[in-house]
């Protein structure tokens, strides 16, 4: 019965915007990424050593990452805005 | 304040001015209280092995009663963990995404604090592992940098608390949008192997500050006789202290005529004199140890 509901809210969901959805789980997987490869940025991370072992798992999103982060120029100030320099 | 009330000795100073020594001393003269201590060096060039004239692993070894040791070497941890990284890379990436991950591996043997932090990974290893011990004490301790780097305020602990939620966020859409998804999103969090790494290493943060900076632990800093190695070691306590490292002694070694002293409010301090010989091999040590004298504040 649950799982039904829990069907149909996706349903829902879905039918208004399976795209949208998509591609915010994307854009956070892009700005945890970006977080780990800072430097890309021109600001080293400290803890990059520590980082790379989350490489592996997040190489499709490194795929074009710069040329997505010059097409969302203002995700920089909001992620430090957001979580800060480490 | 005396010693005992610690568990975790960490000795700082130049090289050569007697830390391997001192850390034997210190090390031996638990054990002969009864407390079954575990001596630890992080140092590449094997000198802990040299001065007890054993051979040592990196498994404890028993070489005195109660007195185990063991000897590390961060830089080939180093070169260890990045293989398996890479491994898994190879296993798990696709092919045309390999290119770029292993670039940014191999930025990481060079990354700026990659020898702290994998230093760092061998402290709370032993720490870990060591639960079973009374004493463990470290000869070459973490730098003030290396103290810095996992022990600052908070910061630290909070920004790999925002890489978490970052990710949790975008499992949930990703939840949200796959219908044939069968797992509730609690299991999904848990399987999730970023949320694995991250979770992990949170908790190495949160393990080490409390290791660097709490109750159990107590920094030293081993001195020489002589204006520019006593600045040299005044130097090291103030960078100690200033990255929240508790110093709570300092070893003056190879004291020659005992007149010199050494002002420190709030500190132990342990003199040990210059030794007939060179203080190598576990009967020589006893001996040295006879002679150092222990001002308990
Ligand atoms: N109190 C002492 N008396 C005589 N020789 C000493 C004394 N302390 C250290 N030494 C010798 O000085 C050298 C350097 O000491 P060591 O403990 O290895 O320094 P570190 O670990 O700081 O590099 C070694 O050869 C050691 O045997
Ligand atoms: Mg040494």
């Amino acid at each position: 019965m649950l799982k039904a509901l829990k069907l149909f809210l996706k349903g829902a969901l879905l039918d208004q915007s399976t795209e949208k959805i998509e591609a915010k789980s994307k854009e956070l997987n892009d700005r945890l990424l970006l977080l780990i490869l800072s430097h890309k940025l021109g600001v080293p991370n400290p803890f990059f050593y520590h980082c790379v072992e989350l490489l592996p798992y997040l190489s499709e999103n490194l795929k074009g990452l710069e040329r997505r982060i010059l097409d969302r120029k203002s995700l920089i100030s909001r992620l430090t805005g957001e979580i800060g320099e480490p | 304040m005396n010693l005992n009330g610690f568990k975790y000795f960490f000795l700082s100073g130049k090289g050569g001015v007697g830390k391997t020594t001192s850390s034997i001393l210190m090390a031996l003269y638990f054990s002969q209280r009864g407390e079954k201590t575990l001596l630890v060096s992080l140092d590449p060039a094997h000198s802990l092995g040299i001065a007890l004239k054993a051979k040592l692993g990196e498994l404890p070894k028993k070489v005195e009663e109660k007195l185990f040791a063991l000897e590390v070497n961060p830089e080939k941890e180093m070169e260890k963990y990045l293989k398996k990284v890479e491994k898994e890379a190879r296993q798990i990436v696709s092919p045309a995404f390999l290119g770029e991950v292993e670039e940014e591996l191999k930025l990481a043997h060079s990354s700026p604090g990659a020898l702290e932090l994998a230093t760092a990974d061998a402290i709370y290893r032993i720490a870990v592992e060591g639960r079973g011990f009374d004493k463990i004490v470290f000869d070459t301790a973490p730098s003030g940098y290396t103290v810095r780097l996992v022990a600052s305020p908070n910061s630290i602990v909070k920004w790999w608390k925002g890489l978490i939620s970052v990710r949790e966020e975008a499992l949930k859409y990703e939840f949200l949008s796959n219908l044939k998804e069968k797992r509730k999103l609690k299991e999904i969090f848990r399987e999730d192997p970023i949320l694995k790494v991250l979770t992990k290493r949170l908790k190495e943060y949160e393990t080490l500050k409390e290791l660097f900076t709490g109750k159990e632990t107590a920094f030293g800093v081993v001195f020489n006789e002589g204006l520019l190695p006593r600045e040299i070691g005044v130097r090291t306590v103030r960078e100690l202290e200033e990255a929240g490292a508790p110093v709570k002694f300092l070893v003056f070694n190879r004291v020659k005529n005992g007149i010199e002293s050494l002002k420190a409010k709030n500190k132990i301090v342990i003199k040990v004199p210059e030794f007939k010989e060179e203080p190598i091999g576990i009967e020589k040590l006893k001996e040295l140890l006879k002679l150092t004298r222990w001002e308990v504040k």
